[in-house]
């Protein structure tokens, strides 16, 4: 058993009431919060909306939910998840179906809004009070951002957003952070390289507003000019996360902890002339990744469109495939503490 | 008193009744008037001075409107691009009421107003929400969308107003 201090958050008619609390909890691969004594949150449409220790106790429950899944299979007994895609997925919208049929609860939705009456012009605001209607907890990806806002106002039940358009998608970012917490058994301190599209890419926010909840992360950036990450996300993480613009990843490869790739959007771009000139602009292949450390990870949110050579796949450094199995474990965690145990 | 001083008051003659805007930063008063929906056919009264003398601001505007109250709206449409503009209600030729828009506190997170330049933004769609913004910045005015988090310049914002 091991001592610990946190921050906790209680509710009192809507007044924040804060007191520092003694608590014991178990040591677990360096996870140390008691993720039953921090301040529940009703949505998740942004990382920025919670707290470290809401992150960490979040890792620490996915973290008991994969050393023991049975533990947790009827946690959800008797509630439904809405699953309500308005652009295409494979990985979030199949994982949090598998974390909910695994916490022993229902799944229903669409993943194709030509099926539902948004093609009939419906807005968000209505689509959402009828699935709030059906379900207990809402799982939202949309094309436009701000939609998990509009979504989150109009909801008498939890949202999370399954990503907004370029604007964010934070659930992919906590579990590349449970991720990369496994693997290094923490977060602070570590050299993380970003590359590909630092623009586009709705992670990319996500992640780097995580990254800035934690100390002495280094980010290095790593993209073509067309695809440098968005001013207004790099003013937010301004003096809180210490970043540097890189030009060669070759020649810094060698100083990183983890490279995280991701693709160019194709779907983002205004035409399809700028879109081909930037792709292919980076490739990760297997020479590459002699210059790196031997316990540097690789990862990816996926899908991959040629930025990762597949004989890339079967090198140690690989964590992508893992990594997506984790999006499970950690999905599964956030169903069950917004659905409240 | 000067003569410069003398023909100044002179220009700026007394109202009976309606809404003084004192202590416009200098040139800012016909974006004020922008705002206020003023082009070239008006009804009623209106005086403007541009650049005149001020003892605290070297120079500013001043803008009289003869028999018009402003509107919450258009006080902090004014208040985004003059803070420190002075408003004076007056009737009767007295002057009934009296503030500057910095001390009406209103929020820097603020509602309405502005629509967000982002074409993707959920708010320019058929949602029935309130558009909410936060000002992140002055000279010059940098704007956020609480919603779509676009930040927006100063050049969008004026154009809106």
């Amino acid at each position: 058993m091991q001592e610990n201090y946190c921050k906790v958050y209680s509710f009192n008619n809507k007044e924040k009431k804060f007191a520092d609390h003694r608590i014991s909890v178990v040591k677990l691969n360096n996870v140390r919060i008691n993720s039953d004594l921090v301040q529940k949150f009703q949505h998740l449409v942004s990382i920025k909306d919670i707290t470290k220790e809401q992150i960490d106790a979040i890792l620490d429950k996915a973290l008991q939910i994969e050393n023991d899944p049975k533990a947790f299979a009827n946690s959800c007994e008797g509630k439904i998840l809405a699953n309500i895609f308005f652009e295409p997925s494979t990985r979030t919208r199949l994982s949090f179906e598998s974390a909910m049929l695994r916490l022993g609860g229902k799944v229903l939705g669409f993943a194709d809004p030509a099926t539902s009456s948004v093609k009939k012009g419906e807005s968000i605001a209505d689509t959402i009070r009828m699935a709030a209607a059906y379900s207990d907890i809402i799982v939202m990806r949309h094309f436009l951002e701000g939609s998990g806002r509009v979504a989150s106002e109009y909801s008498s039940v939890p949202v999370i957003s399954g990503g907004t358009g370029i604007q964010e998608h934070p659930t992919q970012a906590l579990l590349d952070i449970y991720t990369i917490k496994k693997e290094f058994n923490k977060i602070d301190g570590l050299t993380i390289g970003l590359l590909g599209d630092l623009r586009f890419g709705r992670t990319i926010p996500s992640l780097l507003y995580a990254f800035s909840k934690y100390k002495d992360i280094k980010i290095k950036l790593y993209s073509p000019p067309q695809l440098k990450a968005r001013m207004t996300v790099l003013t937010d993480i301004e003096g809180k996360l210490s970043y540097q613009v890189e030009e060669s990843l070759s020649d810094t490869i060698d100083t990183l902890d983890v490279l995280y790739v991701t693709r160019v959007q194709k779907e983002r771009f205004p035409d399809e002339a700028t879109y081909e000139r930037v792709k292919g602009s980076y490739i990760i292949n297997t020479d590459l990744i002699k210059k790196a450390k031997q316990n540097m990870i690789i990862m990816h949110p996926l899908p991959r469109v040629g930025e990762i050579d597949y004989k890339v796949d079967q090198l140690p450094q690989a964590r992508y495939f893992q990594q997506a199995k984790n999006g499970v474990w950690v999905r599964m965690a956030l169903l069950y503490m917004m659905l409240g145990d | 008193m000067s003569d410069e001083l003398n023909t100044q008051k002179m220009l700026v003659s007394k109202i009976p009744n309606g809404t003084v805007i004192d202590k416009i930063p200098g040139g800012k008063s016909l974006q004020i008037l922008k705002i206020l929906g003023i082009k070239d056919e008006v009804e009623n009264t209106i005086a403007v001075a541009i650049r005149v003398n001020s003892k605290s601001m070297k120079t500013k505007d001043i803008i009289k409107l003869k028999d018009r109250n402003l509107s919450i709206e258009e006080l902090k449409k004014i208040w985004l691009i003059a803070p420190q503009s002075k408003i004076s209600i007056i009737n009767n030729y007295k002057v009934n009421e009296q503030f500057t828009l910095s001390d009406k506190h209103f929020s820097n997170e603020f509602e309405g107003v502005l629509q967000c330049n982002n074409p993707t933004c959920a708010t320019n769609m058929n949602e029935p929400v309130v558009r909410q913004f936060y000002l992140m910045q002055r000279d010059p005015i940098l704007v956020r969308c609480l919603y779509c988090d676009r930040v927006m310049l100063e050049n969008n914002i004026r154009d809106q107003l």
